[in-house]
């Protein structure tokens, strides 16, 4: 482990566009941002159905609420003003019908969009877990969790946002505004006029303030961003500020972007706070300006040839009240459009991210092996020219133990990720009996190697569950066995809740040793043919190391155990260790050949124990 | 409510930008109720009298009116715009400064993650309800009040249809609030297992395909998609019917309004103007309760937020170390440490023989160097944390230069004791960026002489830009090695008197520690106290002590306990792997 970590390190440094790296989009924003709206849309297509009858039923619903205000004129007009009670009864009953259908198509179809807006989420979330699940693990090394779960969660959101309620509210505007122009036009084109004064400047005018509110949201999202992004790596290494003392100047850096994100905030929120009344006023406007122009012209009409009348001005004055409307929606939408299309960038990058170590096409199951592995000639770099494991030979015959070390960063952990294909190989070969590792499926060369990392990932949820990770349809007993033989029983069950105890992720309930042991016993519970151990007991103490070691070497018994110490104690009993130096093979032995030829590992073993009298 | 009540605190100081913005804002909303009057005015008196200067005069009046509305609108969102940023810095600074306090038993608690959605997303959820609280507040009741006297006022015959549709839209909105919200807690739920789910999915990638389990994984992680996608489409469509059902009754009360008010302008009791007016005014009765609909989820989120906010700022510090304490001598030479029958556990309710650590004297003579052995889970991290109070000790005393560590003062007591914690945490920027961390005004010469004794200089000069090669978040692009040697010379630039080094070079090659451990020894008048599961990192101290299920099985010097400690004796064997000779 510690060896390939320096040698990501460094090589990722040098390719950090290469496969496995950030991900990075760097096409251009607005090439991108039609392209990525097209990719959006194909979400939408196999709702088409869904949202096309939405679609209809949002016209209907526009036309029959914009038929009120003109039954409401007519029933002011004809039968109010000729006295006409039984006619008065029979429109304002007409007029509730259209109420009612206006009602029923807007239900239905705000019902379908958020069943359908739910469905196109689920299947982008269904779709970005799978890729997640296939990037190798070199992706995960260079992408933060924080920002590839805001991916999954914010990004989509905002993408949502866009596919069910932005696309539906500029369609209902169009809908509305086009039908709102026929029918007053259909009416009175003088009115129509009147009521669209303050239109032209109202438009300008959201114009100029989305203009404006793009960079200043864009300054604001940064700086949200910038603060989020420190408090969450100084909180993550609290412990580290405490144990420093420096939690005064972790204040001041804290209270510095917090000022800074309160002065571009008000800068931006100003902007919306100012757009509601001002879309509210310019409805008023438009009010007025019927109201008014209608007053003039029934005066100077001739009240006989079918001129403005009362009616029509209250009809009218509903409509210019739903002028307003959509143009403020429209207004209201821009931005979570913008949001919307950098969230669903943000979202194909991680989708377009390519895995960087596939099945070869014709790639086969491997079948139950034996555990003879053989590396023939085995070369590895990430970079080229920096080569990490080169010329590296050695065969392990089934049921025996191999011990891997060396310095630091000599590549030993190397060999076992080649091992299991977390990396694929430069030249030369590895095979387990007989079959060339990349000819077979990943999966099924991994189902029959068991590893224990130096670094344990143990889930949240029960030791119990944690345990059966390993095999999940594990017996209750079986896992007891388990954890019997990797000497986790006995602290399992002085537990709060013996295996039912929750692991969680700050607890201080497990010590690092414990959680290692928790491990070990999920490997165990999976029965693997290879075994792989890398560093497995580094955490442990060296009593319970001793302890664990002969459980250790009932697991291995009948298995090809690839083992990696720096601790010689560790490795002396393998059938062969050999001494990595450098990414080659330098000596390869049993423990007193070894020590023999006081070579490299003469020297390792002797500095274990200096200060022996 | 609820948010308000729990905000408070913090928005009092800026009591008057609400204040002057719910003003103005109950003066936008007067100023729009007088419109429907004039409208009136100019269709009864303009139209019906035919006089156009009336209706000129009166449309001036309006214009001049509507522009007052919109200028006392703006202001009133403006001021609650700053209203709300400055409350929310103000929150957000205390609340960051509160977790700065916190000590390790706060911080086993509360997960990072838990703290930074506090800081982050509930800060901004409570920032949406203040910014349009200031509008909306004061705005709802007057104008539903204004309109009911208006139309009081103008037909007393139509005010029943009012008092039919208003109780029946309050039931409508009642219901939908009260079955969102049990929604909403449901959908939150979800949301928090999704989260959890993906988390796992992406920190556990390595495990997970070790395993084989991708299958598993993606089946949990659709489980939790799926159930919080159907849980959000109810609540979803439910908050989708609310709005066009409240506008059908509206719409319905208008169509009464003609039905009934038809007949009364029919029967002359009423003008046709106020019949346009009395139109207008049920949608400033039913406006109200949509925006009080709306604003509902918004406040019952803040609501939620805020209570999560304020878990965080009432949870009380285990430790509090005072600024104002004694001070340990500054001309003195070595501190010793002692710890006086020293027992410790991490929850109240412990049982005595259950503690982490039980009966612990010790004394370490100052200017020693103690290696601290032991089987993991033995309390030998937590013997150490009690030192620079990191946890306090539950019974007995801890004493630093004689005066028990509860006495002393911050800078006395964080800066002579410097530790470098288990698992070592960098933070991104550059190695040199690490290292000055915990002492700003460190010279260049202090940081290489701190990483050539932690034996890191070596590895940092062949980086591709030396120390100013950067290093990522957590130290993910270094070595656990090369990370425990930063932390190792992060902690010896702080020249401290005392200095704990928890179990700091397990994953640093043997040679490589061999060296370091030369550095300890040869510090003067330094006490150092090293954590080791290796033996080979013990050999060189001056006193070892044997730490066995949270009591001392043994001390004294290599030799003393290679003969009168079995315990010794087997852990050296089994580090040499053969009897002792």
């Amino acid at each position: 482990m510690t060896s390939t970590q320096s040698q990501r390190g460094s090589a990722d440094l040098a390719s950090r566009r290469g496969p496995g790296g950030p991900i990075d989009p760097t096409a251009s924003r607005d090439e991108n941002s039609s392209r990525t709206f097209r990719r959006l849309l194909e979400y939408v297509r196999p709702w088409r159905f869904q949202v096309i009858v939405a679609a209809v039923l949002v016209v209907v619903s526009s036309i029959s609420a914009l038929l009120a205000p003109w039954l409401q004129g007519r029933a002011i007009d004809e039968f109010i003003g000729n006295r006409d009670r039984g006619g008065l009864q029979l429109i304002v009953l007409l007029l509730a019908g259209t109420y009612l259908v206006a009602w029923a198509t807007a239900v239905v179809y705000s019902r379908m969009i958020a069943q359908v807006a739910q469905k196109i989420m689920l299947d982008i979330r269904k779709e970005l877990a799978r890729k997640l699940q296939s990037l190798s693990t070199r992706f995960f090394d260079r992408n933060r969790t924080g920002d590839l779960m805001s991916r999954v969660t914010n990004d989509v959101d905002a993408v949502d946002q866009l596919l069910s309620q932005n696309l539906l509210t500029i369609f209902w505007a169009f809908v509305q505004i086009s039908s709102l122009l026929v029918i007053m036009f259909a009416l009175d084109w003088r009115l129509t006029l009147a009521v669209m004064i303050p239109v032209p400047f109202s438009m300008w005018l959201v114009g100029r303030l989305g203009k404006m509110s793009g960079p200043r949201f864009g300054a604001y999202q940064r700086t949200i961003g910038q603060l989020n992004a420190s408090a969450e790596e100084r909180l993550t290494g609290q412990r580290a500020v405490i144990s420093l003392d420096r939690q005064e100047q972790a204040e001041a850096e804290f209270a510095e972007v917090n000022e800074q994100t309160r002065a571009l905030g008000i800068r931006a929120q100003s902007l919306t706070a100012v757009i509601m009344p001002l879309m509210f006023g310019l409805g008023n406007l438009s009010t007025v300006s019927v109201v008014s122009i209608g007053a003039w012209l029934a005066v100077s009409d001739d009240p006989q040839g079918g001129g403005v009348t009362i009616g029509l001005i209250a009809a009218f004055v509903t409509y210019a009240s739903r002028v307003g409307q959509p143009l403020g929606r429209i207004a209201s939408t821009i931005t979570s459009i913008f949001s919307a299309l950098a969230g669903g960038t943000r979202i194909f990058a991680l989708l377009d991210e390519q895995p960087d170590l596939v099945n070869a096409p014709d790639a086969e199951d491997l079948p139950p092996v034996e555990g003879r592995v053989v590396f023939d000639k085995v070369d590895f770099e990430y970079v080229e020219g920096q080569p990490i494991l080169s010329d590296v030979s050695f065969v392990a015959e089934p049921g025996q133990m191999i011990g891997l070390v060396g310095p630091t960063g000599a590549g030993k952990s190397t060999i076992i990720n080649v091992l299991n294909r977390f990396y694929d190989i430069s030249s030369g070969s590895v095979t387990v009996d007989g079959v060339d590792i990349r000819d077979v499926t990943k999966d099924s060369l991994r189902d029959q190697l068991g590893i224990v990392l130096q670094r344990t990932y143990l889930f949240t949820d029960t030791v119990r569950n944690n345990i059966r990770f390993g095999r999940l349809d594990a017996t209750d007993e079986e896992i007891v066995e388990a954890a019997t033989l990797a000497n986790a029983h006995r602290f399992i069950m002085s537990l709060p809740n013996g295996y039912d105890t929750v692991i969680s992720e700050g607890g201080n309930n497990l010590s690092l040793g414990q959680r290692q042991l928790i491990a070990i016993a999920r490997t165990a519970i999976a029965d693997p043919k290879l075994l792989v151990l890398d560093e497995a007991t580094s955490s442990v103490d060296t009593r319970t190391e001793r302890a664990l070691q002969n459980a250790l070497l009932k697991l291995m018994e009948g298995r090809t155990s690839f083992v990696i110490a720096h601790r010689l104690s560790t490795v002396r009993d393998a059938d062969m260790i050999l001494v990595l130096q450098d990414g080659e093979i330098t000596e390869a032995g049993t423990h007193d050949e070894l020590l023999a030829i006081e070579g490299f590992y003469h020297q390792l073993y002797s500095a274990q124990f200096r200060g022996k009298a | 409510m609820n948010a308000i009540k729990l905000i408070w605190p913090w928005a009092r100081q800026y009591w008057h930008l609400a204040a002057a913005g719910s003003l103005a804002s109950v003066l936008g909303v007067l100023i729009n109720l007088a419109i429907p009057l004039l409208t009136s005015r100019i269709i009864d008196e303009g139209i019906a009298t035919e006089d156009s200067s009336t209706v000129l005069r009166t449309a001036l009046i309006m214009v001049g009116l509507i522009l007052a509305g919109v200028a006392a609108s703006a202001i009133s969102s403006l001021l609650g715009v700053r209203f709300a940023f400055h409350t929310i810095t103000d929150l957000r600074r205390d609340l960051y400064s509160h977790v700065q306090h916190l000590s390790f038993g706060n911080l086993d608690r509360l997960t990072s993650g838990e703290i930074l959605t506090r800081l982050t997303s509930d800060v901004t959820k409570v920032t949406t309800l203040l910014t349009i609280a200031v509008s909306f507040v004061v705005q709802i009741p007057v104008s539903f009040l204004g309109a009911l006297i208006a139309i009081l006022v103008i037909d007393v015959s139509l005010v029943p249809i009012v008092f039919v549709m208003v109780p029946v839209i309050g039931l409508l909105v009642w219901y939908v609030i009260v079955r969102s919200n049990v929604l909403y807690d449901r959908v939150q739920g979800r949301l928090d297992r999704l989260n959890t789910v993906l988390q796992e999915n992406i920190q556990g990638a390595e495990v997970i395909k070790a395993f084989v389990r991708q299958d598993h994984e993606v089946e949990r992680f659709d489980e939790a998609a799926g159930d919080l996608a159907d849980d959000a489409t109810l609540v979803n469509q439910l908050i989708a019917a609310l709005f066009p059902s409240l506008i059908l009754l509206t719409s319905l009360g208008i169509a009464a309004v003609l039905w009934i008010g038809g007949g009364n302008v029919i029967d002359g009791d009423l003008s046709q103007g106020d019949l346009v007016a009395f139109i207008q005014f049920m949608a400033f009765i039913a406006m109200p309760m949509m925006f009080f609909a709306f604003l509902q989820p918004l406040m019952s989120a803040a609501g939620a937020s805020m209570k999560r906010i304020a878990e965080v700022i009432n949870e009380q510090a285990d430790v509090v170390v005072a600024e104002d304490g004694q001070s340990l001598p500054t001309t003195s030479g070595p501190l010793d440490i002692t710890f006086d029958n020293v027992a410790f556990h991490y929850r109240a309710d412990t049982a005595h023989a259950d503690c982490v650590l039980r009966g612990i004297n010790l004394h370490i003579p100052g200017g020693t160097t103690v290696a601290i052995l032991g089987a993991t889970g033995s309390g030998k991290s937590t013997l150490v944390n009690l030192i620079p109070r990191f946890y306090d000790a539950s019974h007995g005393t801890v004493r630093v230069g004689g005066i028990d560590v509860r006495d002393l003062n911050k800078s006395s007591l964080r800066g002579n004791i410097g530790i470098a914690l288990q698992e070592p945490y960098l933070f991104s920027g550059t190695v040199e960026s690490n290292l000055r961390f915990g002492r700003s005004g460190a010279t260049d010469d202090e940081i290489i002489a701190a990483a050539k004794a932690a034996q890191a200089h070596e590895f940092i000069v062949a980086m591709e830009n030396g120390y100013e090669s950067i290093v990522e978040q957590g130290g993910a692009n270094l070595s656990g090695g090369q990370r425990q040697r930063l932390s190792i010379a992060r902690t010896l630039v702080v020249d401290p008197k005392v200095l704990i080094f928890d179990d700091s070079t397990s994953a640093v090659d043997l040679e490589t520690e061999a060296k370091i451990q030369v550095v300890f020894e040869s510090l003067v008048d330094v006490t150092v106290i090293l954590v080791a599961q290796r033996i080979s990192t013990a050999l060189g101290a001056d006193v070892i002590v044997l730490l066995e299920d949270g009591e001392i099985a043994a001390q004294g010097t290599h030799d003393e306990l290679l003969l009168t400690s079995p315990i010794y004796q087997e852990i050296y064997r089994s580090q040499l792997g053969e009897p002792v000779a």
